[in-house]
């Protein structure tokens, strides 16, 4: 194993030590929702049985509830999962468009914290690209992590996707204080290089727009 | 007397079905989403226990705890939380929390640990 690969194979372990926590907390709190929501059913069965009238109304809605947080989980422990098996395989197809949905999603109450919102522009076209996705998804993660920790809190942050001849373009926006040396902050060199170069990939500040692109080219599926 | 509860959660449908359950069990429930004005409500206002999320936006747990009891040294401060690490816990312990609970938590817990506060003040 030469020290690209070593080095491939630390940032794909770095990626699931800073997604995990995040994937944690998103599952806990749609647990703690379903477990409230099943808990105040209880509550209205008891009262029935003292004789109170069910409101069938807000059975339904709790009932409704219920189904959208077990929607919503079952969506974390799918990308969990396909995250999963991106490290059996070094190169496989994806969907762009939903890896970025993905990164986003994870990082939504990181972001809530600093009250920052992600502006993510609408991609209804897939953008398939044949690629190593955990990899993918690390340096998403990463940049995206970046650009929440870069200036002012309560910002927007967007996040649009490109189709630029045979690359795929990840634009993300809103970053204060963006300079070239910024490159280096979002990930150290040698890291950096290693994963660009197995992603065939580029990592670029526009300054001016205030824009960091991230170019994948040629492994179009 | 019911107890005087202040849930503070920025998930807002969470804090509903909470704050319905906690008054079904006989407590005067107020919410809010915000930690900046449960501080308020609680400079003007005297509760039992306030039942806090631990990871709000814009607002570090640890300051806001410190803060609480400060300003209500008597009051019961329960933390309800996604994810924390055994050594977070402590630190919010030691700095004036009483109950950690992880999510989901069970509500007769819960509902125990605000209650514990009038038995202590009684005994």
């Amino acid at each position: 194993m030469d020290r690209d690969d070593t080095t491939v194979c630390q940032e794909t372990l770095q990626y699931f030590k800073t997604m995990l926590p995040s994937f944690s907390h998103e599952a806990k709190n749609a647990l703690a929702v379903i477990n409230e929501n099943a808990g105040l059913m209880s509550d209205y069965i008891l009262m029935a049985q003292k004789g109170k009238t069910l409101d069938l109304e807000r059975l339904s809605s709790l009932s409704t509830t219920i189904r959208k947080q077990v929607a919503r989980l079952n969506n974390l422990i799918m990308d969990v999962r396909q995250a999963a098996h991106g490290v059996d395989n070094s190169n496989q197809t994806v969907c762009l468009v939903q890896h970025t949905r993905q990164v986003s999603e994870l990082l939504s109450t990181k972001a809530a914290m600093r009250s920052i919102q992600f502006n993510v522009s609408a991609m209804e076209e897939p953008i398939l690209i044949h690629t190593r996705p955990v990899l993918l998804l690390h340096i998403m993660w990463t940049c995206l992590d970046y650009a929440m920790q870069t200036g002012e809190q309560g910002r927007h942050i967007g996040l649009s996707l490109e189709k630029r001849g045979e690359n795929a373009l990840v634009l993300i926006s809103g970053i204060d204080k963006l300079k070239p040396e910024s490159i280096t902050a979002i990930m150290p060199d040698e890291q950096r290089s290693s994963v660009l170069s197995a992603l065939n990939a580029e990592l670029v500040i526009d300054e001016n727009e205030k824009i960091l692109l991230l170019i994948i080219g040629k492994h179009h599926a | 007397m019911p107890e005087k509860v202040l849930l503070v959660d920025d998930d807002e449908d969470l804090m509903e079905i909470v704050s319905e359950r906690l008054k079904n069990r006989g407590m005067n429930v107020a919410t809010t989403s915000n930690a900046e004005e449960a501080l308020l409500w609680m400079d003007s206002k005297h509760y039992d226990a306030i039942v806090l999320d631990f990871l709000m936006p814009g607002m570090d747990g640890f300051e806001i705890i410190h803060t609480i009891r400060k300003q209500q040294p008597d009051i019961r401060i329960l933390l309800v939380t996604g994810q924390m690490l055994a050594d977070d816990a402590r630190k919010a312990i030691r700095m004036g929390a009483d109950v950690v609970l992880e999510k989901p938590a069970d509500l007769e817990v819960l509902v125990k640990s605000i209650r514990l506060s009038d038995s202590e003040k009684d005994g």
